[in-house]
């Protein structure tokens, strides 16, 4: 028996006998990290497929232009192309270098010649004019139509076939049934570790459908195939705008340029989004008040988007934590058309958790799991925009 | 015309997505000048052309900016650019010369190649059968 001497002071009260005063409530710091992983669902719907590979079609518009990739001297009677095929006869050949119209001297480019289209200078009766230069850009006109001609041949362009594929993901945890059991303070370990279990893996899955590189493993696989999905990084290509080398930040006309890129197509939609990281939302956010605008886009698609009024077009903007310097993406900024984003998931295995698995001759263990499918496509990626090293 | 005009070729990867990044040559905020007039923002960037190529005129509006910004790019090595050229042909034909093979092009030198090696055979058997 421990014996105190003269007044009883807290430090010597018996350890057992004091309660703890721990505060109930558990602050959770991350209980959200994947607002683009909600944000592209809201799009165009999620839709499930029959395959880990998704095939589309789309249509574009019949080539115009075509590259010198020779020179051909004055009064030559062929000019040599990257692409003959896509000039027909009697159609006018404008070459925007020298100035001058030829006429098409041939049913199909390419046929007279290998990799030359036969061509008649404008009056068709001699060769061209003036000496081609490797690098004129070539456009293709109308035919021009002879009183009484035949109609010309037929002829018209397929459409691009593509593809992306889904991927599958799991993650477990664990815990005892005794654990389960135990009293602790405040929520139970149990449920925050399995609603954190979930966010962390949300955000996992945000980011790569950034910067996913889509991959099936064919070469290295002497057993079962792995796939890996493709983000909206890899996809869009055609409008990548790079603000590496000027100074200063994103201004409303940088966005509008952004912007323009993205509308010079007519299935353009009129209304596009902006998903900005750290330093393109620091910008826009130090914009004159009168530029940014509360509409109904605000609550849409579910979280908070803001809208810009900008000449090309209408640019409803959020922030994803996600593309900030933490995670080094600060510099990065997405404008994407929202009619041709869609999430994709195999049909019957959409991402989902499943609790308390556990194996029958194993009573006192059990696990969660989250396993699932997911993909996404983006659809005539000429209609969507990403932005870098913006500052 | 090619005189004023400097250009600056991408050297394209068949196996990857095309190379059509536009650089930002200009960033400017809204300003007023000395004499007070209000300069608007502008931000203007440059892309490729259709035959792959970067044009600068440097007789043009803010081709100082322009050159800038793409030397810095070419200087770097990041990106797969490569120049200045005085003309397009220059900038192709240097392009040609270190870009990958597409799939055609691989295929049309394997016959070449093999065109060459059956050429040197039958050579070969001639002079063996001239001794």
């Amino acid at each position: 028996m421990t014996v105190v001497t003269g007044n009883v002071r807290t430090d010597q009260v018996l350890a057992a006998k004091v309660p703890v005063n721990m505060r109930d409530t558990i602050d959770v710091l991350d209980a959200q990290k994947a607002f683009f992983e909600y944000l592209t669902r809201q799009f165009n719907g999620v839709r499930g497929i029959d395959s880990m590979k998704y095939d589309f079609m789309e249509m574009r518009s019949y080539p115009f232009l075509m590259t010198v990739t020779a020179v051909n001297a004055a009064a030559a009677s062929i000019v040599t192309v990257d692409h003959p095929e896509y000039a027909h006869r009697d159609q006018m050949i404008y070459n925007t270098r020298t100035q001058e119209w030829y006429l098409m001297n041939e049913d199909i480019g390419g046929v007279g010649t290998g990799g030359s289209i036969t061509v008649l200078n404008q009056s068709g009766a001699a060769g061209i004019t003036s000496a081609t230069a490797i690098g004129d850009v070539l456009q293709i006109g109308p035919e021009a139509h002879a009183e009484g001609e035949a109609i010309p041949p037929a002829y018209s362009n397929q459409p691009t076939s593509r593809f992306t594929y889904l991927f599958q993901h799991d993650k477990t945890r664990g815990n005892t049934d005794i654990q389960q059991k135990s009293k602790e303070y405040g929520t139970p370990q149990l449920i925050l570790d399995r609603k954190q279990f979930w966010v962390d893996e949300m955000r996992a899955l945000a980011m790569l459908l950034y910067t996913g590189k889509q991959g099936r493993e064919v070469v290295s696989a002497s057993g079962p195939r792995r796939h890996q999905m493709s983000g909206i990084t890899e996809q869009i290509t055609t409008n990548v705008i790079d603000f590496q080398s000027v100074p200063g930040a994103l201004t409303l006309a940088s966005v509008g340029e952004m912007l323009r890129l993205t509308m010079q197509h007519s299935a353009t939609s009129s209304t596009k989004v902006a998903v900005c990281g750290q330093n393109s939302i620091a910008a826009i956010s130090a914009l004159p008040a009168q530029a940014i605008r509360t509409t109904v886009n605000e609550t849409s698609w579910g979280k908070e988007l803001k809208t810009l009024v900008t000449p090309f077009g209408n640019l409803s903007i959020g922030y994803d934590s996600l593309l900030s310097a933490l995670y080094g993406m600060a510099d990065k900024m997405f404008i994407l058309d929202p009619s041709y984003i869609e999430r994709l998931f195999l049909t019957g295995l959409p991402t989902h958790l499943i609790l308390n698995v556990q194996a029958n001759d194993d009573i006192h263990n059990q696990k969660d799991v989250i396993t699932g499918t997911d993909g996404i496509r983006v659809g005539l990626e000429e209609l969507h925009a990403r932005a870098e090293n913006i500052k | 015309m090619e005189g004023h005009y400097k250009y600056f070729a991408v050297i394209q990867d068949s196996s990857k997505a095309r190379f059509n990044r536009s650089f930002v040559y200009l960033n400017q905020r809204e300003w007023t000048d000395q004499r007070g007039q209000f300069q608007a923002a502008m931000c203007l960037s440059i892309t490729p052309g259709a035959n792959g190529l970067y044009v600068v005129d440097t007789e043009a509006d803010y081709a100082k900016e322009k050159l800038a910004v793409l030397n810095r790019v070419v200087k770097d090595g990041v990106h797969p650019v490569i120049g200045p050229f005085d003309s397009a042909a220059d900038a192709v034909i240097a392009e040609r010369k270190v870009r990958p093979l597409t799939d055609k092009e691989r295929v049309a030198q394997a016959d070449r190649d093999a065109a060459e090696l059956a050429t040197l055979r039958a050579e070969k058997a001639n002079m063996k059968a001239s001794r």
